[in-house]
């Protein structure tokens, strides 16, 4: 017998305990008698006899019983089964990163994997219970049972892709799935193109099969651009995993038309990068690197470049200038300027990506974002209070938030300021003497961010600070633009337009992926490479049509040449692993036994009543 | 619904309705019997059923007189003072009803026991009681614990009888027993004696000469009936155990084993040969009677042996 949690025996010192309080308070069994006349005058000296020693009674017995029953119970007792049954239940762990893509031996290793599992899954005994792990860049059970078809239908499913392997995070699903009333083992399948993994603890066998050998592979590894000087920098990394040089072309594709290319010499195992400075506009670009390979799906890395999401600023001001100023100056920002009289019939205004109210507010939040200066009072979005209040200069002031980190508002004179009581969905960033100056929050999905001081009162829009604080401003209310590319598998984190009702991804091979627009939209089924389409649509209209790049070549995937099993320490004493006998669990018959035996004083205490 | 309803599963005794006190078949038998009181009693010639001790003026007459004022004439005899030109009255042995004083004790002592010592002494009272009211006595019945509760009587005649019935039914136990000053204050108010019939216990530290010692005969006659549960004389061998007095809640540690069985046993000898000995020394009839007897085939015979009942 073996106990996992030992320390749980330690409640077994409450046996000594329950002794000595029976000493203690002993108690004894209260008789009535219709008079004590004829009992007072007996001797005594058997009472003071029974008080030294131990009262052994029944009910002393039924305490020690049920104590040691639970003390033992929470030790975690357990017996080799030599009476369990036979049934085994098999986690398998399924790599199904794009390394298993790799053509190896004319088949793909995710194909030999397959068939590995569809071996393990018919030789399973009727009883014996399989559960499918894939690891891709997460790990996620995927089958569990005991009927070998659905076991079968959900792997034929199944299709490698995503870079990276979760390892760790599927072996820790795999034992907590594992049913412990069984035989239990963890077999992994994968191409153990995996980065080095630290020694873990098992608790149940684990056996690591590795599919696949060294073949050589190439891959662009990295790939990325930027807008520089009226032109267009384009940089990859190319890296050769082979013992044998590389000599090639890499090419850079806009559409089907090569915009660049360079002749690249790479030595065995090593890396080289290669830069272009391309003129034109461009939509995406590809980068592929010719020959053939194991693994075609790295050989080519995509890029969206006009990645931009451009803002329509409507200013609503009677003195417009400075605001003005400072918004054209923001690069993808347009601004159209009206009135407050006007603001109810300015054609921009639905179309607006942020509205500006200077000194006026209108009855409801825009459908975009919104920035209000110094907001009149008698307004049903905030709270105004109708005087105003004349902030001394020089007073310190309470800085919070990333937008207004390291600006420096020193010398700056805001004058008399609206006093705006901060509504629960928004946080004060900027404050003197606990007013008010900066707010910024979500409501109703609206972005606002509320300026209490009057621009025309304040010295702020001659400082250096004033177009860098609506700079910054702009970029925190409107969403930001999508990403160049992400990595196969990578979670992609698009924060949609507020307008936007609906988001479409269309992948290559007209893959479709459609999900209701929130906050923030976080994607993590990319796994296949290419350019995927985004378009945020707000009642079947687009809103903003972009690209994202989905690219499978990374450093810890493409590197197809096996690597050594991570150190997994399974423990010694183990049954399982040594007899293949499964551990019985006793704490659930000693904590019946207990219950019964507490039944059983119940019954004796009211008895004795 | 009661609360401690899952009690009653593993309690075993169950409560069960107690059985009627008295019956009307059981009281027509009880009309044969009579209660034997002591021709010495000073009753009244009401039409009682006891002769007296003294002889008294009489229609049916052993004896003579001279006259003397305020006799009745009804009873001078006629015929002597023809002869002898002399009045006298006759004088024989008249019946008379006597004070019948049951006195019955309904501290909390009386109610241990299955059937209680309560229970009995009320069938004790009822009967004897119902043979008072039978034979034309003056019945008092007086329950006592501490002191002496609210009264039935005096009651003369079997018109009396369902009010005496139910009074004895109905009695309402509790309280400590305080034997001496009960006796002595009931001697006190009733001046002109009678039987006493004493259902009790008798489980009182101060004993029961005191209270006798106000009931001297040949004014009183006493009757002392010692009620005693069978657990009382032959207690289980209860090992370790708190004996609680019912009466005053002390408690008494104990260890009830062979040794102190025998000891208490033999306390319990003295004891009734102390009541014995003050009864007997003051004059009065000791019967001791266990709850368990069935009245008409156990106490009955025993009181009619001890010549009790006639």
């Amino acid at each position: 017998m073996s106990f996992l949690l030992p320390l749980g025996l330690l409640a077994l010192l409450a046996l000594p305990i329950i002794v000595l309080l029976h000493f203690l308070r002993e108690r004894r069994r209260r008789v009535p008698t219709p008079s004590l006349l004829l009992w007072a005058n007996l001797p005594r000296r058997m009472e003071g006899e029974r008080s030294r020693r131990l009262p052994l009674t029944l009910l002393l017995l039924l305490h020690l019983l049920v104590a040691a029953l639970l003390g033992v119970a929470l030790g975690g007792p357990q017996i080799a089964g030599a009476l369990a049954p036979d049934a085994r239940h098999t986690a398998i762990i399924l790599d199904t990163s794009t390394s298993m893509a790799a053509i190896d031996n004319g088949t793909s290793r995710f194909e030999q994997a397959r068939q590995r599992v569809r071996a393990i899954t018919a030789s399973a005994a009727p009883g014996d219970r399989i559960t499918l792990i894939t690891a891709g860049p997460r790990a996620q059970i995927v089958a569990s049972g005991d009927d070998p078809f659905l076991i079968t239908v959900a792997l034929d499913r199944l299709q490698p892709g995503g870079v990276g392997t979760a390892i760790n995070e599927a072996l820790t699903l795999a034992e907590a799935a594992l049913d412990p009333q069984f035989s239990r083992r963890i077999v992994v399948l994968t191409d153990s193109a995996l980065p080095p993994q630290p020694a873990r603890d098992v608790l149940v066998p684990v056996e690591w099969e590795s599919i696949g050998s060294n073949v050589p592979n190439r891959a662009i590894i990295a790939f990325a651009s930027r807008p520089w000087g009226g032109r267009l920098q384009v940089y990859a990394r190319v890296a050769n995993y082979d013992a044998a040089p590389f000599n090639g072309t890499l090419r850079v594709f806009s559409g089907n038309q090569v915009v660049a290319e360079e002749r690249v010499a790479i030595a065995p195992n090593g890396e080289t990068e290669v830069s272009w400075a391309l003129t034109g506009g461009f939509g995406a670009l590809r980068a592929a690197i010719d020959g053939s390979d194991a693994l075609p799906q790295d050989d080519s890395a995509y890029l969206s470049v006009s990645q931009g999401r451009p803002i329509l600023a409507l200013l609503v001001s009677n003195e417009p200038a400075p605001l003005r100023r400072a918004l054209e100056i923001i690069p993808g920002v347009t601004v159209a300027v009206t009135t407050p009289t006007a603001y109810a019939t300015a054609p921009e205004r639905a179309a607006a990506d942020l509205t500006i109210f200077d000194r006026f507010l209108p009855d409801a939040w825009p459908q975009g974002a919104a920035l209000a200066i110094a907001p009149p009072p008698g307004s049903s979005l905030l709270n105004v209070a109708p005087n105003t209040r004349e902030l001394e200069t020089g007073r310190l002031l309470q800085q919070r938030g990333s937008t207004l980190e390291g600006l420096g508002f020193g010398g700056v004179v805001f004058g008399a300021v609206r006093i705006v009581e901060p509504p629960p969905w928004a946080e004060v960033q900027l404050s003197s003497d606990n007013v008010p100056l900066i707010l910024r929050g979500r409501t109703d999905n609206h972005e606002i961010a509320v300026w209490t001081f009057n621009l025309a009162n304040s010295n702020l829009t001659t400082r250096l600070a004033f177009p860098i604080l609506v700079a910054r401003t702009v970029r925190d209310l409107a969403p930001p633009p999508l990403p160049q590319a992400v990595r196969a598998g990578e979670p992609l984190v698009i924060r949609p337009d507020p307008r936007t009702t609906t988001l479409r991804l269309r992948g290559p091979g007209d893959r479709q992926i459609t999900a209701p627009a929130a906050a923030v939209v976080t994607l993590d089924t990319l796994v296949e490479p290419g350019l995927y389409q985004v378009e945020e649509q707000r009642d079947n209209t687009t809103v903003l049509a972009g690209m994202v790049g989905v690219n499978a070549g990374a450093a810890i995937e493409s590197n197809l040449r096996p690597q050594s099993a991570p150190p997994l320490r399974a423990p010694g004493n183990d049954p399982g692993s040594a007899s293949g006998r499964q551990m019985l669990d006793l704490w659930p018959w000693l904590a019946l036994a207990a219950l019964l035996v507490l039944a059983l004083e119940w019954a004796y205490v009211l008895r004795r009543r | 619904m009661n609360a401690m309803w899952f009690r009653n599963i593993f309690s075993p005794k169950r409560q069960a309705a107690l059985p009627p006190l008295f019956n009307e078949a059981f009281l027509r038998r009880l009309e044969r019997l009579s209660l034997q009181a002591q021709r010495t009693l000073r009753g009244r010639p009401t039409g009682g059923a006891h002769l007296s001790h003294r002889l008294l003026p009489t229609s049916i007459f052993s004896d003579h007189r001279p006259y003397s004022i305020g006799d009745d004439y009804r009873y001078v005899d006629w015929n002597v003072y023809a002869h002898q030109d002399a009045l006298f009255v006759k004088l024989g042995e008249i019946e008379q009803d006597v004070n019948i004083h049951l006195l019955l004790d309904v501290s909390r002592s009386m109610t241990w026991g299955s059937p209680s010592k309560l229970r009995a002494a009320q069938l004790l009272a009822g009967t004897l009681g119902y043979l008072a009211l039978a034979h034309n006595d003056r019945l008092h019945v007086a329950p006592f614990a501490a002191t002496v509760q609210r009264e039935f009587g005096p009651a003369h005649g079997k018109s009396r009888l369902i009010e005496m019935l139910r009074f004895i039914e109905q009695v309402q136990p509790g309280g400590e027993t305080n034997l001496g000053a009960v006796l002595e204050g009931y001697a006190r108010r009733h001046p002109r004696g009678g039987l006493l019939v004493l259902c009790s216990d008798l489980l009182a530290p101060e004993g029961l000469e005191a209270g006798l010692r106000a009931y001297p005969p040949p004014i009183w006659q006493v009757l002392v009936i010692h009620l005693l549960d069978p657990g009382e004389l032959n207690p289980e061998r209860l090992g370790p155990i708190e004996l609680e007095d019912i009466e005053t809640g002390k408690l008494l540690p104990l260890v009830v084993d062979d040794e102190t069985l025998t000891h208490y046993r033999r306390n319990l000898a003295a004891w009734q040969r102390g009541i014995e000995s003050v009864c007997g020394k003051r004059g009065a009839t000791c019967a001791r009677v266990l709850s368990t007897w069935p009245l008409e085939r156990q106490i009955i015979p025993y009181l009619r042996a001890r010549q009790i009942l006639t």
